[in-house]
């Protein structure tokens, strides 16, 4: 519907977005088999602590299904639908599957910026970027799955151009 | 490290000790007596004997604490094990506050608070208590340190060549020495208004009412048990109708209460309030019991909300909060009387433009045009309420068939989606953007462009069908974030992305019109 940034001003239109890196998804899938792993270590203790009106084994197994099912199609989906831009004045992104959010954080605004390499992140070779303003709601950013080096370069930059000011 | 500086009155252990006094000792005597004779009474001396330590602890960290202003900075060290030190620059100090208790205005002595941005749970610094000698002496002097400071670091402001680009600041940069001016001035009436037409007296007679049955439960109130036991029993010997008749007077008595709670409570909290603007501050004064003095530089107020509870509005009144930041989540529950948002309590509607133009001099509130919302937010609103509705009714309907009655509350939903709907609104002037919303408190943020943090858009998946997007815009201050809910999704784009584009230019220009403040 709007054309994606072909020069002109820059700030008024939606901007062409970046994808995260590739590997974002086996990240995502091994955090969400992690997670249900977990629910699914909690039911089955369950089904073996108390007793109850379904043969034992069935909701272990549902649980299992569907944290693998999850695994599967959430990843790409969330994949897809992240995408973010570093403009000339501040940093766009949008996110979210089901309830979509499209941020803005001003350059200007910016408090720091840090790295987060999780110990997946690292052994994939990725890393986030965590943005931080002085706002209260969203006021604390992530741009998940980078690789190591370029979340390193939009951190240095994202940096570099908020040293303007932090005085609210 | 050296323990330089001064120490803070004495009365500090005493009312440190009142405090203890007040978490350990009623709470052992209260809990006791609920609990029974011989293991209460041992309750009682184990808290009892808990607290000596704790008031030697108060002891120790009485001597610990010291303070001392120096150059441009508050240092505070404090701790008896682990020593801390706390240096807090004035120019980045957000709030002055200072509070007296009715206790504290008996010994004559006073709390100083002064607050950064830095959101923490407790108060950047807290001198509780100095001798109010001592606490007027270290206000002046915050005061005039801040002003030195703001002067130094502007340079050679008097003979810029932009002098006339000044004058458009207007009282942000007036000179300190200037008169101050009274913006407001609450009468007892006024007060009495506030407390009767605020949404908060309902709560509080839910909240009598418990505590009513919490008492009962303890045991506290025997002869109100009685009481009530007696009444109900004639009220179910004349009936059904009787049982009503009495539940319903039972009901309006516990508003009737409440309401005077609410009318009594704001009238001492907000004695005497006055709105004073003085150079670059805006300061408060209230209190009948407990006396509070807050001072908000202008230039921190991050947005100002214009609040109209239900019965305020056709009564042409309504109530302000000028919000700073500097306060974390904690304070922000209780925020009514200082900290994160200056709270003026009333005014009538007719004043507020003058009271908003004082903070915000450069708005033009005279050519704002409220855009309505996108109409399908009525039935999105409508939907959100009729669907427990329906559910509920189901539910009842199928052990009884006169449940199905609940579904007439589906006509008082349509009324409050539709006046849900009317009162959304948002509007754009030069330099701020003015978000509307609520039914039962209608508020109008106004959100001046230089103070904008982050922006959001939202859309859950019930608005993208019907393409509808909510945008927030967030800033650093003590309130929520504003919400512009239910927009036409093409509009809300283009006006984040506007917003955005503004929020960062007006930013830059403000930095450049005063470096200081990037520092």
């Amino acid at each position: 519907m709007i054309d994606p940034v072909t020069g002109g001003d820059e700030g008024s239109r939606e901007p062409e977005l970046r994808p995260l890196h590739q590997r974002a998804i086996t990240l995502w899938r091994l955090t969400t088999l992690g997670r249900g792993a977990l629910i699914t270590a909690v039911v089955l203790g369950g089904e073996l602590a108390f007793d109850l009106p379904v043969p034992t084994g069935v909701l272990t197994t549902a649980a299992a299904v569907l944290a693998v099912a999850a695994a599967i199609v959430i990843p790409p989906a969330r994949y897809r639908a992240w995408g973010f831009a570093l403009r000339e004045r501040d940093l766009f992104l949008r996110r979210g599957i089901l309830f979509r959010s499209t941020s803005i954080v001003p350059h200007a605004r910016i408090q720091h910026v840090d790295t987060r390499h999780g110990p997946v992140d690292r052994w994939l070779g990725l890393a986030g970027v965590v943005v931080f303003t002085a706002g209260h709601r969203g006021a604390i950013i992530t741009i998940p799955a980078l690789e190591a080096d370029e979340a390193e370069e939009i951190r240095d930059r994202l940096a570099a151009e908020s040293g303007v000011g932090d005085a609210v | 490290m050296p323990s330089e500086g001064r120490r803070l009155h004495g009365f500090t252990v005493v009312s440190r000790g009142l405090r203890l006094g007040r978490q350990l000792i009623v709470p052992a005597i209260l809990g006791g007596a609920s609990v029974g004779e011989g293991f209460g009474a041992a309750a009682q001396w184990t808290l009892v004997i808990l607290a000596i330590p704790s008031l030697a602890i108060a002891v120790a960290q009485w001597l610990a604490f010291r303070y001392r202003l120096e150059d441009d900075e508050l240092i505070i060290d404090s701790g008896v094990l682990s020593r801390r030190r706390r240096v807090i620059p004035l120019d980045r100090v957000q709030n002055v506050d200072l509070k007296r208790s009715a206790l504290e205005r008996l010994a004559g002595v006073a709390e100083l608070r002064l607050e950064t941005a830095s959101g923490g749970s407790d108060a950047e610094a807290g001198l509780a208590v100095l001798s109010l000698d001592e606490a007027h002496a270290l206000q002046a002097e915050l005061r005039r340190r801040r002003a030195a400071g703001v002067a130094r670091a502007s340079g050679a402001a008097p003979d810029r060549p932009d002098g006339a680009g000044r004058d458009a600041i207007g009282p942000q940069e007036r000179s300190v020495g200037s008169e101050p001016e009274t913006l407001l001035e609450l009468s007892f009436s006024d007060l009495a208004i506030a407390g009767a037409t605020s949404n908060e007296a309902g709560l509080i007679a839910a909240g009598l009412a418990t505590g009513v049955e919490i008492l009962d439960d303890l045991g506290g109130l025997r002869q109100i048990d009685a009481w009530l036991e007696s009444v109900f029993t004639q009220g179910a010997a004349l009936g059904i109708t009787g049982a009503l008749l009495i539940g319903t007077a039972l009901v309006v008595g516990f508003i009737i209460l409440g309401w005077l709670v609410s009318i009594v409570a704001t009238v001492v909290r907000f004695w005497g309030f006055t709105l004073t603007l003085a150079g670059d501050d805006l300061r408060r004064e209230y209190g009948l019991l407990s006396r509070h003095q807050s001072t908000v530089p202008l230039k921190r107020v991050q947005a100002i909300r214009i609040e109209q509870t239900l019965l305020r509005r056709p009564l042409g009144l309504a109530a302000l909060k000028i919000e700073t930041a500097g306060a974390g989540p904690q304070q922000r529950e209780n925020a009514q009387g200082g900290g994160a948002e200056a709270y003026v309590p009333i005014t009538r509607h007719s004043d507020v433009g003058r009271l908003v133009r004082a903070v915000f001099p450069d708005a033009r509130f005279e050519s704002v045009a409220m855009n309505p919302v996108h109409p399908v937010s009525r039935r999105r609103s409508f939907v959100r309420l009729a669907v427990p509705i329906v559910l509920a009714a189901a539910v009842t309907a199928w052990f009884d068939t006169a449940g199905l009655a609940a579904a007439a509350l589906l006509v008082p939903a349509w009324f409050f989606a539709r006046a849900q709907y009317r009162a959304r609104a948002w509007g754009r002037i030069d330099g701020y953007a003015i978000v509307r919303g609520g039914v039962l408190t209608r508020t109008n943020a106004v959100i001046p462009d230089r103070k904008v943090q982050t922006l959001h858009l939202w859309e859950t998946p019930f608005q993208r069908r019907w393409d509808l997007a909510t945008l927030m815009i967030d800033t650093a201050g003590g309130g929520s974030a504003a919400r512009a809910v239910d927009l036409h999704r093409p509009t809300a784009r283009q006006l984040l992305l506007t917003l955005a584009s503004d929020a960062e230019a007006a930013r830059r220009k403000e930095l450049e019109r005063r470096p200081h403040l990037s520092r």
